[in-house]
């Protein structure tokens, strides 16, 4: 518990156990309203009128709808209404993790209730008629976010509690001149508009570009949970729940996407990142100056190729009588055209991707050898160590911290392959190994305009890009003490 | 030095490095360089037995760069790249330099909350569709400012510049500030000036991505006129789309799939020598673009 003894007369506290009671029993309600609040319909098939509360769709009841599992909205509205419920009584000085809780378990119960209600997939109907159509969950969300508001509210005055206290403790500490005047929070934006108003004006352009391009298209994943039609727009359309979700995951699409993007980053990953450091080793040891810059220089250059032309040098050279052809034929094979084969699309476009980023990648660690203090060199000779001995001793640990922060970020984004060079090179013949999510969100979204359904896609695989990029974050900041924010 | 003595593991290993490093050059510039060769062969010799050409196939011909610049297409597309490239690096520039600016300075109450928004756009984003439907609401389909628009500010970019900006010293803005300066000029007098290798490396990056450009245009153009170089480049070397070239009088009906192959590799010299032109030039403040990206806060 906190006890205060610094504010007057305790009134804050007070105020503060009441706005703690009143949520809990919010997320009571709310609870309990889920579970008990029922709805009739009719089981499409055998028109059988049926009947079932929350407490169904918790053990997965209503027979055929997901096989006898839990909801999944359910189940996560629930599990976030306890913790929220525990973290109240048991941490009551935790005032943000109450916030987010409460307004997760409101999005899920939103989402359960229209999937129950509306979804097309569903075996049973419901009666819209009935008077108890959804309207005890409608009560339920409304308590639940009610509870969540309350949070926010208690968690804003709290910060500005503690803002308070210690902008005090500065005041105690220092003497400044005209002492300390704002009070609220609303004169504190006042008065640093009034000063700084110039500044923001030159920031309102960034800030207009990521609302309406960066933001806006946010507000789209809408179109994700519902069925798009451009006459209703993104928020008028009929409401479907997670039905593109299940439909995408029962499909053989999501395995083969998931599959090949992950092999060909795996790939990529183990063929593309040891080889700019060999090569960066290499150029390390060359003492010809002039020869090493035209070396660099040379092997820079594919870099600055345009990818659109490098597929097209690609194709080219990979067709049958091309040049990939003609060195089959030297060998004595019979030439294949690389790119109408599933087998050998993998190969390719992990060599292509090693030709033009070779030189460059290895740039970062020229510059980090660069850094490696000569003197360690020296004295490693004079303590006996050959070339060999030198290169894993002293040359290996002086780039390993830029090694591993690389390394981390290029595992971060394990999920994630450009769509750009996928669908230059792709075409019907390869997809079973180069179709990956996200060329499978372009094939679905913008040639066939299945919006809806694309963009449920490209949401899980969003969402887990996000997931991975936060804990290789974590692990890097752990591990190496650099992180990205 | 005293250290030059080397054993004879250190020659062997020596010799293999520069012979590694000879292939890998080949490896890097043979591409090229079979696409030029080939670019002035004789297409009808070329036709019949490609392969690993060295040097152009006799009769030498310049009749595919002819057939490439008097396609009308090739001209309008490069006008409009340099177009794209033109107004939207300037516009970039000016939109990214104030934000930087402005988010850099410090003790104001919003920027914190700012840059975070800002950078959580790095790591999630609406999407592809949501995206497009963006653009199809703001009526921006099919014109020039949906192309400049959507992509006015690159994060990374911003996160660069105002990193540099906020490195420079305090005293000199507050010196500058005493002689009566406001934001604006410190900004455009002091501040870019003093950044000015930053900035240039910036402006290359957009450059260079206005001049890779291809995949927006191809979402969101359908009049022809306005395609960029590379979506034309796209046509001709990916969907085979090169009947504006070929199908003028002045190639025979007979001749047409050898001219076809030919002007493929024309169009592929003409659209990178450009760029291979200018990038010895730049080499360096790529190369400090890559140092620069790395060390950010």
């Amino acid at each position: 518990m906190t006890v205060s003894t610094n504010t007057p007369s305790g009134r804050l506290m007070d105020a503060r156990r009441v706005r703690r009671l009143l949520m809990a029993l919010l997320c009571l309600v709310a609870l309990g309203l889920l579970f008990t609040s029922y709805a009739q319909g009719v089981h499409r098939r055998s028109d059988e009128a049926v009947n079932f509360t929350g407490i169904d769709f918790l053990l997965g009841r209503p027979e055929g709808r997901s096989a006898g599992s839990p909801h999944p909205m359910l189940l996560g509205s629930t599990a976030a209404l306890v913790l929220a419920l525990v973290m109240l009584i048991v941490k009551p000085d935790k005032r943000f993790w109450p916030v987010l809780l409460l307004l997760v378990a409101s999005g899920c119960l939103l989402m359960f209730r229209f999937d129950v209600c509306y979804s097309a997939k569903n075996e049973f109907s419901m009666d819209e008629d009935s008077l108890s159509f959804g309207v005890g969950w409608i009560l339920s969300v409304g308590s639940c976010f009610l509870a969540a508001v309350l949070a926010a509210v208690d968690a804003a005055i709290g910060a500005r509690q503690a803002r308070h206290k210690q902008l005090e403790a500065i005041y105690a500490n220092t003497t400044l001149p005209g002492g300390y005047k704002e009070r609220t929070l609303k004169e504190i934006i006042v008065r640093d508009f009034k000063k700084h108003w110039p500044v923001y004006l030159m920031i309102l352009p960034t800030v207009i570009f990521y609302l309406v391009w960066c933001y806006g298209p946010m507000y789209g994943i809408v179109i994700a949970f519902n069925d798009y039609s451009p006459k209703k727009g993104p928020f008028g359309s009929d409401w479907v729940g997670l039905r593109w979700f299940r439909e995408f995951f029962r499909s053989p699409f999501a395995y083969r996407t998931i599959r090949n993007t992950l092999v060909i980053n795996f790939w990529n990953l183990l063929i593309g990142f040891p080889a700019p450091i060999i090569l960066a080793l290499m150029l390390n040891e060359m003492r010809n100056m002039k020869f090493k810059r035209v070396v660099q220089t040379i092997t820079y250059m594919p870099y600055f190729i345009s990818l659109v032309v490098l597929c097209g040098i690609l194709v080219d050279f990979c067709s049958t009588d091309g040049v990939f052809g003609a060195i089959q034929r030297a060998m004595g094979m019979d030439p294949v055209n690389l790119l109408g084969d599933a087998r050998y699309f993998r190969s390719v476009y992990v060599g292509s991707e090693l030709w033009q980023k070779l030189g460059w990648d290895s740039i970062i660690f020229l510059s980090a050898l660069a850094g490696i203090d000569q003197e360690q060199y020296e004295a490693a000779t004079i303590d006996g160590a050959g070339k060999m001995k030198q290169v894993i001793h002293v040359t290996l640990p002086g780039i390993m911290p830029t090694i591993a922060i690389l390394l981390i970020l290029r595992v971060g984004s394990m999920m994630n392959v450009g769509y750009e060079k996928i669908i230059l090179l792709y075409n019907g013949l390869t997809y079973e190994t180069a179709d990956v999510i996200s060329s499978y969100v372009y094939r679905k979204g913008i040639v066939d305009a299945d919006f809806s359904f694309s963009t449920a896609v490209n949401l899980f695989n969003s969402v887990i890009n996000f997931a991975l990029v936060v804990f290789a974050n974590k692990v890097s900041a752990v591990l190496t003490e650099t992180s990205l924010w | 030095m005293a250290l030059l003595k080397r054993t004879p593991g250190e020659k062997v290993f020596n010799v293999i490095n520069y012979l590694v490093m000879i292939v890998l050059c080949i490896v890097c510039l043979y591409p090229l360089w079979y696409v030029l060769v080939a670019s002035l062969s004789d297409p009808v010799q070329m036709y019949a037995n490609r392969g690993i050409l060295l040097w152009p196939l006799q009769p030498m011909t310049t009749k595919g760069y002819t057939l490439v610049f008097e396609d009308p297409n090739i001209p309008r597309s490069f006008l409009n790249t340099l177009i794209y490239l033109g107004v939207g690096t300037l516009l970039n520039m000016f939109v990214t330099c104030m934000g930087a600016y402005g988010l850099s300075r410090k003790g104001l109450f919003w920027n914190g909350k700012v840059m975070k928004l800002i950078a959580f756009t790095m790591y999630f984003s609406g999407g592809l569709i949501p995206f497009y439907l963006m653009v199809q609401q703001m009526n921006l389909l099919d014109t020039y400012s949906g192309i400049i628009l959507p992509v006015l500010v690159n994060t990374w970019n911003l996160i660069v510049m105002r990193t540099s900006f906020a490195g420079l010293p305090d005293s000199l803005e507050e010196s500058a500030r005493l002689d009566g300066a406001n934001d604006w000029t410190i900004l455009w007098r002091i501040f870019l000036p003093l950044a000015q290798a930053t900035v240039a490396v910036i402006a290359l990056f957009y450059a260079v991505y206005w001049w890779n450009n291809w995949f927006n245009p191809s979402l969101f153009l359908q009049d022809k006129t306005k395609y960029p170089l590379q979506l034309r480049l796209r046509e001709i070397l990916l969907k085979n789309d090169t009947n504006s070239m070929t199908q003028v009088g002045a190639v025979g009906q007979s001749q047409q799939e050898q001219y076809r192959l030919l002007v493929k590799y024309c169009t592929i010299i003409v659209a990178t020598v450009p760029i291979l032109v200018v990038y010895p030039f730049l080499q360096r403040y790529f190369v400090k673009g890559v140092m620069v990206g790395s060390i950010k806060g």
